[in-house]
């Protein structure tokens, strides 16, 4: 197998359920991760394999990719895109803001923190359910398994937004106890997390949103323990999200309004690897091109997309891939390919 | 309950009166109370106990005709907010704070002030009995109430004009502290209050308003001691909630920003 281009992200197939299944029980108890049972696990699977073979977009599909190790052939990550964030419904998030409260004959002026609860990402296309497996944690396929997304939507921006937003699991023990929401939610609700995850069905979030007050919380009366929660990771999402800060997106305006943990976001066009990337045609050679950087490469297909981590190299409008790569891309010469580089974060 | 003194003598102070106030009042209020002739809309009343001292007064009991219409006066409104999901079988009902101006326009009882000294010790050989505070609270507040209500409102631009309010103090710590300023007001503005009420005197709180919050606090985000707080009166006010109950006045929905006592109102 050619070392050329080890990692390779497709659209997830019917017989990924036992992948999707695997990562998910995999994922630490958390906020923002849901109870996933087989029944829920095949309907996303269903909704997905919908959404790549439908002609038609509304904004209510979900895309997921299954990320292989070429080597191996093994399923080693799973990510995906929602359409339309809180589509039908709204799609809820903290934003900080801050006022300056001052009084003069006090001679005072403070810089008051406050979370505003808002409807801002409603609409917006949304990064979910990111997992890849922790040994390849330093090689490139975490990033590809991201960021082969933004190249995705690049190719099919008709059924995206131009906004993209990404959710980070906040911080929270090994029990998921979740200091964010012990201050905020559970004064509102009376109950720890899972027990109104349970309440409430697998009904969307906004519907326990809309039982939070709509006035904004004022960031000095939370617990100090609360405070320092706000916008902080949980440890399993450090490398997913310091791919988002490479790509440049916006991390400091939005929160999640359960777990505090940050939420991403930025316009399309200002990512890096959209911005950075070319479209090309495919061209084939033999074996042993010149050996640049990786890159990222992905076709123009719907159904059939690929994306490949690839030692390839470009020639003027050229992407130059082995025969090899080219079969695993699904492309053949002359075909449409986009490709950006493909590097860890500075 | 002991009668009330036979021979309470009730006036408004004059300038003669100030070296006298200082069982009643702390300092800067003594100091403010020196411009009470120079503002037709606020007085204090004086009581004398005669069988006591005819120059020491025994009580006393400001009287602002109209209040926050040079200087904004604040107070949190507390308010209520439901948050039901029937079909979930939730039904939670939050209570909240407001900050404003609600009283704006309304009169003001406030320094209701009884001398310890007086009450504690024997007050002459004639009446042995230990004097109590309601009664003799009861008649500057009848006094101040008939004042009010002699001279009719000329103005009634802005604001509740045939309102009457008072505030009950709050409850406090061992150390002087108010729970529900520990809770609250002090994240955003954590100073030494006592000093800052003695530099701006009774404006202290106005100032301090400017720093507090402007939209709707939910209470239950709050610590427990600064909830237990809101609209709970100091035990020793607990003669002048009596005085003003019988009195007619009656709790209203407004706290006091720093120690969340009751404003009551009538």
């Amino acid at each position: 197998m050619s070392l050329e281009a080890p990692f390779l992200l497709r659209p997830c197939a019917e017989g990924d359920l036992p992948a999707l299944e695997r990562f998910a029980a995999a994922s630490p108890v958390g906020i923002t991760t849901l109870p996933y049972d087989r029944a829920y696990l095949t309907d996303r699977l269903q909704r997905s394999l919908h959404a790549f073979a439908s002609d038609d977009a509304s904004g209510e599909e979900i895309y997921l990719f299954a990320l292989e190790d070429r080597a191996s052939g093994q399923v080693i990550g799973i990510s995906g895109i929602a359409a339309r964030a809180g589509f039908a419904d709204r799609f809820y998030s903290f934003r900080n803001e801050f006022v300056v409260h001052s009084s003069r004959p006090l001679g005072v002026s403070n810089r008051i923190h406050t979370l505003h609860l808002c409807h801002d990402l409603t609409d917006v296309s949304l990064f979910i359910s990111y997992h890849i497996d922790r040994a390849y944690a330093g090689t490139l396929a975490p990033q590809l398994l991201s960021r082969a997304r933004l190249l995705f939507i690049a190719q099919h921006a008709e059924r995206f937004a131009d906004r993209i937003a990404a959710e980070s699991a906040g911080m929270a023990d090994d029990s998921g106890r979740c200091p964010f929401w012990d201050a905020v939610g559970r004064r509102f609700f009376g109950m720890d997390y899972p027990t109104i995850e349970r309440l409430t069905g697998g009904r969307s979030k906004s519907f326990i949103a809309d039982l939070m007050p709509p006035s904004p919380i004022y960031v000095p009366l939370l617990p100090e323990e609360a405070q320092f929660a706000i916008g902080q990771l949980h440890p399993i999402a450090e490398l997913p999200f310091s791919i988002l800060l490479d790509e440049g997106f916006d991390a400091d305006t939005y929160l999640d309004i359960f777990d505090g943990g940050p939420t991403a976001v930025e316009r399309l066009p200002m990512l890096k690897s959209v911005a950075s990337s070319r479209r090309l045609r495919a061209a084939i050679t033999g074996d042993g091109g010149s050996r640049n950087g990786w890159l990222m490469a992905v076709n123009a297909k719907r159904q059939d997309f690929r994306a490949l981590a690839v030692r390839g190299s470009i020639q003027g409008e050229v992407l130059l891939l082995d025969r090899d790569s080219a079969a695993a891309l699904a492309v053949e010469a002359g075909d449409p390919v986009r490709a950006a580089a493909l590097a860890w974060p500075a | 309950m002991s009668t009330p003194a036979a021979n309470l003598l009730l006036r408004a102070a004059g300038a003669a009166d100030l070296p006298m106030l200082g069982a009643l009042l702390p300092p800067w209020e003594i100091e403010l109370a020196a411009f009470v002739d120079e503002d037709p809309d606020d007085r204090l009343l004086l009581a004398f106990d005669l069988d006591h001292s005819a120059l020491r007064p025994v009580a006393c009991l400001r009287v602002r005709r109209r209040i926050g219409l040079k200087l904004p006066r604040y107070w949190f409104h507390v308010g209520c907010r439901v948050h039901a999901a029937p079909d979930l079988g939730m039904y939670r009902l939050e209570r909240t704070l407001l900050l404003g101006n609600d009283h704006t326009g309304a009169s003001e009882l406030c320094d209701a002030a009884v001398d310890a000294d007086y009450l504690n010790g024997p007050r002459s050989e004639s009446a042995p009995a230990r004097a109590a505070a309601t009664p003799i609270l009861r008649r500057l507040i009848e006094e101040a109430l008939h004042c009010l209500r002699q001279v009719p409102h000329t103005e009634t631009a802005e604001g509740a004009a045939t309102r009457i309010i008072a505030a009950l103090p709050g409850v406090r710590e061992g150390d002087g502290s108010a729970p529900f300023w520990q809770g609250l007001g002090r994240h955003f503005y954590d100073a030494e209050i006592a000093s800052v009420r003695a530099r701006h005197g009774s404006a202290w709180l106005t100032h301090v308003a400017a720093l507090l919050p402007r939209h709707p606090l939910v209470v239950s985000i709050l610590p427990p001691a600064t909830q237990a707080a809101i609209g709970r009166h100091h035990p020793a006010a607990e003669d002048l909630r009596k005085a003003l109950s019988e009195a007619g006045f009656r709790p209203g929905q407004h706290v006091d920003l720093y120690d969340g006592g009751p404003v009551w109102e009538v």
